[in-house]
């Protein structure tokens, strides 16, 4: 009996998981509240995690941090690069000078607690994992 | 590979190093103190001819004949960075490739201070890239880029690969892109390997230059501007010169004068153009260089590359090409004469007139090594002396070039 129950199962949780990753949550970009920035554009976002300005919309010095497991999805729809072509990019600047890459942080809640205590800070979280009353939202990329 | 070109050193480590400067606790936003990465391409060149030698830039001293090599594309670098503050960095980066001493030594690539006052302003001073075309200042980190090595008639010919001086870059967000502008200055400190004779000392000559740039949506735009002030005589020539301008008359004597090295300039006028969108990217760099001397010659150089992305797997196609006048000059000396054919094969060998059409792929392994493959069908029409060593008076001036390299960071 279990013996033929397995396939059914193992179909039933792949059904369970592509469905899951069919709903890919949204991807919120978020800034520290004292920041001075309540929304930003895509390109201000692509600028400052492409090493390319330093800078959040008020003037303050922007410190990205990257949320290791939400990477590739990130940079797949902020500048739909994959993660190789991403550390390629990162190879020119960092060893030609021109900039530092965001610090890597290995889950949402550090992301939350490195934003809500520093000012410039700037990360990404799924949509579900924002905390309002400690980061403010000011973009959302969505799958497209 | 949870973190990519810079490693933290245990914090006990930094405890010990950095008295000043305790590690910041996991809440600061910046990793202070010591960092270390470095890159590498293990490189397997193969020339099929026996007619040329074959080098990657003017710097390598011989290059391969009808061989396969590692020394043309291997290379190895290590950065080491401390971080003051999130605003002050010093950096220091090794290099080892096959350079004008004809081995690897491992060279003092950058060692410079970086302040970063606000996002607009980076200032910098030290030993520096020297920023004359777009990439250049990575063309040794095989694994930014695509190809097995940066297109020889274009980044070939640059003389040098750094700096000891400054430089200051203002960028400013400017509509939805973003617009910066670079200004450098310095003197050079490298010598330039010349066949058979006395290597030619490029250090004290003095350098300066800048370039604007736009970046919009998926354009990069840059014109930019170099200047290369020499400043050493070529010690070799000095008795051909005092020929000419004693026995060659005025003819000799004017040629001499438009041959020297020393107090001659030479300008570079550069714009470079790159998209990128999903997979696709396309390249297209361009140089016009105007010089004082007819042994650094004005030249014409560019390439473009075309590149698509499906998976892993990024096939590219480029060509490049670089051409300069033909020199027609009498010496002074009879025709037939000695010194009369010594002279006009210098002109002939600073002449350039050569073109490469590359065909190769990249394949990324995992998210920090690559494998590439590349052919290269190259045609000398005139073959210059700093493009290739030794080539042979009746070859053709066509060659083909194959080469697999492992390319990574750590």
């Amino acid at each position: 009996m279990a013996v033929s129950l397995r396939p059914l199962l193992l179909l039933l949780v792949a059904v369970a998981l592509s469905a899951v990753s069919a709903a890919r949550a949204e991807i919120a970009v978020v800034v520290n509240p004292e920041s001075g920035v309540t929304e930003m554009t895509r390109d201000q976002v692509v600028n400052i995690y492409m090493g390319r300005y330093q800078g959040l919309p008020s003037g303050i010095t922007a410190f990205p941090v990257d949320l290791v497991p939400l990477r590739q999805d990130f940079y797949s729809r902020l500048v739909d690069r994959t993660l190789a072509e991403i550390n390629s990019y990162w190879a020119r600047l960092i060893f030609s000078g021109r900039a530092t890459p965001p610090r890597r942080l290995d889950d949402a809640t550090a992301v939350l607690e490195v934003v809500s205590n520093n000012r410039g800070a700037i990360g990404y979280l799924p949509s579900g994992a924002v905390d309002d009353s400690r980061v403010t939202v000011v973009l959302e990329l969505v799958d497209d | 590979m949870n973190r990519f070109a810079t490693r933290s050193l245990p914090r006990r480590f930094c405890a010990l190093a950095l008295l000043m400067l305790p590690c910041l606790p996991v809440t600061a936003v910046e990793e202070m103190g010591f960092q270390l990465g470095g890159f590498g391409t293990l490189g397997l060149t193969y020339n099929d001819s026996d007619d040329f030698a074959f080098v990657r830039d003017s710097f390598q001293p011989d290059g391969i004949k009808n061989e396969v090599s590692t020394k043309t594309d291997s290379t190895l670098g290590i950065q080491a960075r401390y971080r003051f503050t999130p605003h002050l960095d010093a950096v220091v980066q090794l290099l080892s490739r096959h350079d004008a001493d004809g081995s690897f030594p491992p060279e003092v690539n950058w060692a410079y201070l970086k302040y970063t006052p606000t996002p607009d302003w980076d200032l910098r001073a030290g030993r520096l890239s020297w920023d004359v075309y777009m990439l250049s200042d990575s063309r040794y980190v095989g694994y930014s880029f695509l190809w097995v090595r940066p297109p020889i008639e274009y980044f070939g010919v640059q003389q040098l690969s750094h700096i000891d001086g400054f430089d200051v870059t203002w960028t400013r967000p400017l509509d939805s892109g973003l617009f910066w502008i670079k200004a450098y200055g310095g003197f050079a400190d490298e010598e330039l390997p010349i066949e058979d004779a006395q290597d030619y000392d490029l250090g004290g000559s003095y350098v300066v230059g800048a370039h604007a740039n736009y970046q919009f949506g998926d354009w990069w735009l840059r014109l930019g501007f170099a200047r290369e002030a020499l400043d050493e005589a070529a010690d070799d020539l000095q008795p051909l010169f005092e020929r000419m301008a004693t026995a060659g008359g005025e003819t000799g004597a004017e040629l001499a004068d438009d041959m020297r090295l020393a107090g001659a300039d030479v300008d570079h006028f550069v714009v470079g153009l790159l998209y990128s969108r999903g997979p696709l990217r396309l390249q297209f760099m361009f140089d016009h260089s105007d010089s004082d001397t007819l042994l650094f010659t004005d030249f014409y150089t560019g390439y473009a590359t075309v590149s698509y992305r499906v998976g892993d797997w990024t096939p590219f196609l480029s060509f490049a090409a670089i051409e300069s006048d033909r020199i027609d000059r009498e010496s002074g000396f009879p025709s037939g004469s000695p010194d009369d054919a010594a002279i006009q094969a210098f002109l002939r060998d600073v002449r350039y007139d050569q073109h490469t059409t590359s065909l190769g792929v990249r394949r990324d392994i995992t998210e920090n090594v690559a494998l590439k493959f590349q052919v290269d069908r190259l045609w000398a029409k005139s073959p210059a002396v700093t493009m290739m060593r030794d080539p042979a008076p009746d070859w053709d001036g066509r060659g083909t070039v194959v080469t697999a390299t492992l390319d990574f960071v750590f």
